[in-house]
């Protein structure tokens, strides 16, 4: 398909966006979305080629859905438009897509829990996790965390969710110590 | 900065140069992927005064549209800076100071902590990338959480954001065809091989650059020192095959590597891409013991200082590239002159 736009080039983007709840389409290159201020993808690359692929984005070229798309909480980016450069728009990306985020770690790196070596953060989970963690101590620390930068951004759907999760795995110990 | 290649390193016959890098990104602001200038202009201005706590009075931030073209491409040749930095149209910058450390501030994260230097020198490059990552005001700041670590712009560097590797020298195992052993098990360790300059670039002069692939799952000790290992056991392997070569070739093998000496000693005219796989054998000569003369610092100099860049540097001179290639030959003889 030809660039709505230009009409010379290929159009490899679908860019949609809603006024006044009127939902307006167009197909454009990336020059034209570029130049129209529509898009803020930098570039093509193979590594965004293969990241689309580990997140089970393989139809190229990308479109945005049609239903509402979630968007980083920090930085605007979709997922679609992460997985088409490959980049991370900011940290809160991590987050805000923390259930792609997560497995695409696990095959890009093979593991996708981090294990810190230096003393720099250690004291913030000696903080965070306190005596009656020393059974499931890595997962609440994990969650607690968690529940710290999801309140960071707001998301207090999850924060509630996480709330409830750390209650359930303190409580448990609470009975099985008893 | 970028004078690292000017000392002598340890294991130099093989290991050319080591670079620990850091990638780090503030929290709160957007990642320099997404080009945004404001953004960009605060992470500057930021990293800039946490520099007061540096121990190094003279460490100071570079603007790169402050520095002209010939010093970004030297930094370049000299690996302090990326291709991707010379071509950014936002705000950014590098940090330098003594040679022990150079930051390259909005590349593709915040910062891209480094160190290089000479010959086989994973510990210290490591200490020094961690006394500038330890500044008490980016220290508070960095994007980072317990389950993934530090929060990094691309996904492949995600976790420790370190990247462990060395410049290293394989003649013979290139020449005896072993090299194809080593890429393979490389790549099981997860190991990455490319050619010297970064990523997507072949190998010149038998120049390969070995380095972590994986950031996320081991800390940051264990990553360096397996990657250390690794680079040991290379090095092993590689003299093991100088060996075998000088004995099993004999003097078909002395002539062959004489013969480059021979263009070398005489040539008026010579690109880099020629003198870089003419100066791997005169390297592989020095090392076997064939011919004497210059130190394996004096190579590693001489390689550095035939790039374009540093070419005009030296010669103090705008030059066009066919001016540069005699310029080459002319320094290539004058340095091959005290060979026996």
């Amino acid at each position: 398909m030809k660039c709505e736009r230009c009409k010379i080039k290929q159009a490899t983007m679908k860019l949609t966006r809603a006024i006044n709840n009127q939902k307006f389409e167009a197909n454009l290159c990336e020059d034209c979305a570029w130049e129209t201020g529509q898009a803020i993808i930098p570039s093509f690359n193979d590594l965004g080629t293969m990241l689309s692929g580990l997140l089970g984005y393989n139809s190229v070229p990308i479109s945005l859905p049609t239903q509402e798309t979630k968007v980083c909480t920090g930085c605007g980016m979709s997922l679609e438009q992460i997985a088409s450069i490959g980049k991370l728009g900011c940290d809160q990306c991590y987050t805000s897509f923390y259930d792609y985020m997560k497995p695409l770690l696990k095959k890009i790196q093979g593991n996708n829990q981090h294990v810190e070596s230096s003393p720099i953060h250690k004291l913030d989970e000696q903080i965070t996790g306190t005596t009656e963690s020393q059974k499931h101590s890595d997962e609440l620390i994990s969650l607690k965390m968690k529940l710290k930068e999801t309140i960071g951004i707001e998301n207090f759907e999850l924060a509630a969710k996480l709330r409830d999760e750390i209650k359930r795995i303190e409580n448990n110990e609470v009975n099985n110590n008893g | 900065m970028g004078n690292w290649y000017i000392e002598e390193g340890p294991e130099q016959d093989v290991v050319i140069s080591t670079r620990i890098r850091l990638a780090r990104n503030l929290k709160g602001y957007p990642f320099p992927t997404l080009n945004y200038t404001d953004g960009a202009e605060k992470v500057l201005s930021y990293v800039n005064s946490a520099l007061a706590e540096y121990p190094d009075d003279n460490i100071k931030l570079i603007r790169m549209e402050n520095i002209d073209e010939i010093d970004k491409e030297y930094l370049l040749e000299t690996h302090i800076i990326s291709r991707e930095m010379t071509e950014k149209q936002t705000p950014c910058g590098i940090i330098s100071g003594d040679d022990s450390i150079g930051v390259m501030v909005n590349e593709e994260d915040h910062l891209r902590i480094q160190s290089i230097l000479p010959g086989l020198q994973f510990e210290q490059a490591y200490k020094n990338c961690k006394v500038f990552e330890s500044l008490p005001k980016l220290k508070e700041k960095y994007a980072y959480n317990s389950e993934f670590g530090y929060l990094t712009s691309c996904p492949t560097n995600t976790g420790t954001g370190i990247r462990a590797s060395a410049m290293v020298h394989l003649p013979a195992l290139t020449m005896s065809g072993r090299i194809t052993q080593v890429l393979e098990a490389c790549g099981k360790l997860g190991i990455a091989v490319r050619g010297i300059y970064g990523e997507n670039s072949k190998a010149t002069g038998n120049l390969y650059q070995i380095s972590n692939q994986i950031t996320l799952g081991q800390t940051e000790e264990d990553i360096v020192e397996n990657i250390k290992n690794i680079i040991i056991q290379i090095c092993s392997m590689e003299r093991t095959n100088r060996n075998n070569l000088k004995v099993k070739g004999g003097i078909k093998f002395e002539d062959r590597l004489c013969r480059s000496i021979g263009i070398l000693s005489q040539a008026r005219t010579i690109s880099s891409d020629e003198a870089m796989s003419l100066i791997s054998d005169l390297m592989f000569a020095i090392e076997t013991n064939i011919v004497t003369g210059l130190s394996s610092k004096d190579l590693v100099s001489m390689i550095i200082n035939i790039q374009p860049a540093s070419l005009q540097k030296l010669c103090g001179l705008v030059l066009t590239p066919k001016e540069r290639d005699v310029e080459r030959a002319k320094m290539i003889r004058n340095i091959i002159k005290n060979i026996q």
